[in-house]
């Protein structure tokens, strides 16, 4: 065994081995680079028509763009989602996969839902706005130009609320709505009543998909990983061989 | 001993057409490099493709580089130099010519 275990075998385990370690933490490098998310640089207020198809899921690039849309009160159709803050993203559980309770010193209350019905007769869910007095909502009503941004049911996949707070959901607002309803709902950054305006949970574009780009380097460090093995693997092994060839050599020596 | 036999040769060749293509291409992505970074042209279409096919040549180069390191017996260290080689704008069309006589006196 004498012969695996040489100083010089020793070394070249030692840094194949890093080698190796080195080559994978550089692809799950430009692997998480592939997924970061590219902030939205468009501060354009884009139509209503453009971000929410009707008939549609809200598309995930519409996500947190800031639109305008006007339409008709519906006064008798309100929701009110209880024990939320204003302040939308510290509502997210960072671990969706298990209960997470938080003691806020914040105000606890209510995100008031509207449902406001457009010009081509669909309906549209919008939070106005968060107040702790549930008595002193104004009620909506008559044609109203709101500026917003959408966001989608609450229910998307891999959100989670914190202290079990219900999800604001589509299948809600279509409860709600007397018309055909869009998917998810539009957060008002426009004041339209003497309601506290709502920080939405999503305050950015959300990532969609893969950079294509990173993906091909991380490949490309997989690629130098299996190099490396190969370049470890030879080399150890033709210093195994020098190393038997000088044993044979010195035991033919010891033996004349 | 001699190295210059069939199977030395085929590595040879694979050498120098890797160091010639990494060579190429590496020249021609410096020089679209000065054009967008140092002089603001815009980017052409192939640019990301260019670097990223770049990307996937250099190992290749490794691997040729490495089988001929194997072969003429050189030293870890200056295995690793001429693999660097490949990532300095002309310095694998020096390297190559320097194995070449290299290769010739053996």
């Amino acid at each position: 065994m004498s012969r695996y275990l040489t100083l010089r075998l020793f070394a070249i385990h030692a840094l194949g081995a890093l080698a190796v370690v080195a080559c994978l933490i550089l692809a799950a490098w430009q692997w998480d680079r592939a997924h970061v998310q590219t902030a939205s640089t468009s501060t354009e207020v884009k139509t209503f028509a453009e971000l929410s198809p009707l008939r549609d899921y809200l598309p995930v690039s519409s996500v947190a763009m800031p639109t305008s849309v006007t339409g008709t009160w519906q006064p008798d159709e309100r929701i009110l989602m209880p024990e939320r803050v204003s302040n939308g993203p510290e509502m997210v559980n960072p671990d969706p996969a298990s209960e997470v309770i938080l003691e806020w010193a914040i105000p606890i209350g209510y995100w008031v839902v509207d449902i406001m019905e457009l010009d081509d007769g669909s309906s549209l869910g919008v939070v106005r706005g968060f107040t702790t007095a549930v008595e002193d909502i104004p009620t909506a009503n008559g044609v109203e130009t709101i500026t917003g941004v959408m966001q989608p049911s609450e229910d998307f996949p891999g959100l989670k609320l914190v202290n079990g707070i219900k999800p604001l959901t589509t299948a809600m607002i279509v409860a709600n709505a007397r018309t055909i309803a869009h998917d998810g709902y539009l957060v008002a950054t426009s004041k339209s009543a003497e309601l506290e305006l709502v920080t939405p949970i999503f305050t950015e574009p959300i990532s969609q998909g893969l950079n294509w780009r990173n993906v091909m380097y991380t490949f490309n460090w997989i690629l130098f990983a299996v190099i490396v093995c190969f370049m470890w693997i030879r080399v150890a092994r033709d210093e195994v061989q020098l190393a038997q060839i000088a044993k044979n050599h010195a035991d033919l020596s010891h033996d004349n | 001993m001699t190295i210059k036999t069939e199977d030395f040769a085929k590595q040879w060749m694979f050498y120098r057409i890797m160091a010639i293509v990494v060579g190429t291409v590496l020249l021609v992505l410096t020089i679209l490099l000065i054009s967008v970074r140092g002089l603001g042209n815009p980017e052409p279409s192939f640019y990301v493709a260019a670097w990223t096919a770049h990307g996937y040549l250099f190992p290749v180069y490794v691997i040729a580089t490495f089988m001929l390191s194997t072969k003429l017996k050189w030293t870890f260290g200056k295995t690793i130099l001429i693999m660097l080689a490949g990532t300095i704008p002309l310095m694998s069309f020096i390297t190559e010519r320097r194995v070449a006589k290299e290769v010739k006196s053996a």
